[in-house]
């Protein structure tokens, strides 16, 4: 990466958006083991919207509850205080980015569905793999192509050359940023991520996903990712902003031991899932 | 965090303000920074409970160790073990404490099961506090599943007074990691346990085997031996019959004769027995009622043997259902077993032999109802050495005069052929217990 245009995307953060202070809060309080369930939910019922999202999500097919989560300090109880941050992480992400631009609204839904798709496709595996954090996979999923929604917004002109020298020479978006830009969409992921504080595992996961045997000891999560990533454009959920599909990372895949015969039914699981829950998690 | 970046962008009206604010913030993270500590000391406390349990203890040993931190951990009404059973796959309550929660607890789970809220937990493989549903509404409980990356092993019910928005991030961390170490050292024991019955049960069928192995050598053996020496004893006793017979032999004759008969009888006998013992017996099965057997062979061995001062005890269960077998092998048994138990006590002693219904639920047995005969005498028993080879053909502890070494191998391939067991307890000086058990179909 040249240190030039890594610069400039540093000299442009201040500008990026700030995650919402109820989140940044909740982070706070979710890294001090001594914060009990009232504390946390008390700063998240300041916030009727967020309670009303937040009850919402919890009580969706995405976790099955048998039965109707009516409080906050239910939830967080039931499900875990790591689960909650990433929750909330998750409704508050959609909203920072939703309709700031109207002429790139129809590429900025497609990308979100392709991310909700990933999500999607990241908890799917997980549960096959026994993964213990599910939802932590889920808010890798939704952020891994971040960078891009950033590149959109905040450096059109180079994204917009991105996207033509995509569409003339039918290459892959990474390898285009590259060439235009001098540097990549987990590039910048990660850079926000680092910005926003998040856990390292999720910015070593936004900043690998395309090499996910440089993810060190996140090599497994990161490989969730990159599979969820390829699995999500093989049955056409949303799109990356390319027409190709990234090749499947030989040590990513051997990291996984999975079965190829589970590849079917994981992705039958993605496409029922995703019909179940867009409407939940972008309130459409 | 927030307020660091503030200071530097503020405008000179606010600083004071951001400095108190930070000065907070400051204040938080000191906070949160000995509350991680206090928290990896904890952990570590934890990671070392392994240490403290062996992999020969048993669950309940495991359990207790357990339990113990569990209410150093989080202050407990009462606490339940759930363990999912081998066999068909429940929820079995294993240990309470106290032991007086124990039928609220296994209600609890009942209802918790039926709601869906226990399947759930379960699939989620993460401790959660939820409303009770049996116990009353200020008490709160916390599930906590016992599970390995390939096993679900149960369950922990921990029944707590506090309240669910008092609960804490480090209570539940905690919480989940003890339940982990809990299900690891539980499951390690657990397949401890298994390989230890497994190959206990190996060696078995491996000593049985080799029981069976010698059998069928010695019985291939005597086959064709016992054929070639009963033709000439045939002869010989013809002749023998033929002297007495002759004339009016005198007297020292006669006595000669009777002894040369009843040798060449005795002789007969024997390779009579080896005949048997190389041949399947079976062939011939019948319907028989145990207990009359026993009287009758009981009765003609005391009528032999009435100078014995041995006092037999009879102790038979009335109407023991009948079983297939021969009358013939089986009478030989009981023969046996009474002669060994008279040779085992010369001066006397007390013979008991009892029958009875058994209801055997021992898989390897195969289930349903068998009965049980038993021979219990006060002689001088096998010692330890040698009782692994009682069952062998040409073992014998008997004076030459007496044992052909056969009876209990006889025995043993006859009981065998019924589809039942023999068994033998001994203490030397204290007496011999045979155990026959026979299926009843």
């Amino acid at each position: 990466m040249a240190p030039k245009n890594l610069k400039r995307i540093i000299n442009q953060i201040d500008d990026l958006p700030t995650l919402p202070r109820t989140v940044l809060k909740i982070t706070e309080l979710v890294n001090n083991p001594k914060s009990s369930a009232r504390e946390i939910s008390s700063v998240i019922t300041d916030d009727q919207v967020l309670t009303a999202r937040l009850l919402k999500l919890v009580n969706s097919s995405f976790y099955g509850f048998p039965q109707k989560i009516s409080t906050i300090t239910g939830a967080i109880v039931l499900l875990g205080f790591d689960a909650i941050r990433n929750l909330l992480l998750t409704t508050s992400v959609f909203d920072m980015f939703s309709s700031r631009s109207r002429e790139n609204r129809m590429i900025q839904e497609s990308f979100w569905d392709h991310s909700l798709g990933c999500a999607i496709g990241a908890k799917v595996i997980g549960t096959y793999l026994r993964y213990e954090k599910v939802e932590e996979l889920f808010v890798s999923g939704l952020l891994h192509d971040i960078g891009k929604i950033v590149e959109m917004l905040f450096l059109p002109d180079d994204f917009a050359e991105v996207r033509n020298v995509v569409k003339i020479r039918n290459i892959l978006i990474i390898t285009a940023e590259e060439e235009v830009m001098g540097f990549t969409h987990p590039d910048v992921g990660r850079l926000l991520a680092e910005k926003w504080n998040l856990p390292l595992k999720l910015v070593n996961i936004l900043e690998h996903h395309h090499q996910p045997e440089q993810a060190g000891r996140f090599i497994q999560e990161t490989s969730i990712i990159h599979l969820a990533d390829i699995l999500c454009r093989a049955i056409d959920l949303g799109s990356g902003g390319d027409r190709k599909i990234p090749s499947l990372n030989s040590e990513a895949w051997a990291s996984l031991k999975l079965k190829p015969n589970v590849i079917e039914p994981i992705l039958h699981e993605m496409e029922r899932e995703f019909q179940d829950i867009s409407w939940v998690v972008t309130g459409k | 965090m927030g307020g660091n970046r503030k200071i530097v962008m503020a405008d000179t009206d606010d600083n004071i303000d951001n400095i108190e604010n930070s000065e907070k913030s400051i204040a938080m993270l000191e906070r949160g920074y000995q509350a991680i500590l206090e928290f990896i000391d904890q952990m570590d406390e934890i990671s070392r409970l392994q240490d403290k349990i062996d992999i020969t203890a048993n669950i309940n040993q495991i359990w207790n160790v357990f339990l113990n931190e569990l209410q150093n951990l989080i202050k407990m009404d009462g606490c339940a073990l759930f363990l999912v059973d081998d066999q068909d796959h429940e929820f079995v309550l294993q240990s309470a404490s106290p032991l007086s929660i124990s039928s609220v607890c296994q209600n609890e789970i009942e209802h918790q099961i039926e709601c869906g809220m226990f399947s759930w937990i379960i699939n989620r493989r993460k401790p959660a506090l939820l409303p009770a549903l049996v116990l009353k509404s200020e008490k709160t409980i916390i599930m906590l599943p016992l599970v390995t990356a390939k096993h679900t092993l149960g369950v922990v019910l921990i029944i707590t007074a506090i309240e669910e928005s008092a609960i804490t991030q480090e209570n539940m961390k905690l919480l989940a990691m003890l339940a982990k170490q809990c299900s690891l050292v539980m499951e390690n024991s657990l397949l401890y346990d298994r390989l230890r019955k497994d190959h206990e049960s190996l060696r078995k069928a491996q000593r049985q085997i080799l029981q069976a192995e010698k059998l069928a050598s010695i019985g291939r053996l005597t086959a064709g031996a016992s054929h070639e020496i009963l033709n000439p004893l045939n002869i010989l006793s013809g002749y023998i019959q033929m002297l007495t017979l002759q004339g009016n032999p005198d007297e020292r004759t006669a006595r000669y004769l009777t002894i040369m008969s009843e040798q060449t009888e005795r002789i007969s006998r024997i390779v009579n027995g080896l005949y048997q013992f190389s041949h399947a017996a079976g062939s011939n099965m019948d319907t028989v009622q145990i207990n009359a057997l026993l009287r009758k062979v009981l009765q003609l061995f005391e009528h032999e043997h009435k100078y014995d001062n041995i006092h037999n005890v009879m102790n038979l269960e009335e109407n023991l259902p009948a079983i297939q077998g021969n009358v013939d092998t089986l009478s030989q048994v009981f023969f046996i077993m009474l002669s060994n138990a008279r040779d085992a006590m010369p001066k006397g002693g007390e013979l008991r032999i009892s029958s009875k219904s058994v209801l055997s639920e021992n898989l390897a047995e195969g289930t349903g109802i068998w009965i049980e005969i038993q021979f219990r005498d006060t002689g001088h028993g096998i010692p330890e050495a040698e009782i692994d080879r009682i069952f062998d053909p040409f073992f014998t502890t008997k004076a030459s005069k007496n044992g052909t070494g056969l009876g209990l191998s006889l025995s043993y391939g006859i009981i065998l052929n019924h589809g039942g067991t023999i068994h033998v307890e001994s203490q030397v000086n204290k007496g011999t217990i045979f155990t026959i058990r026979l299926p009843c179909y």
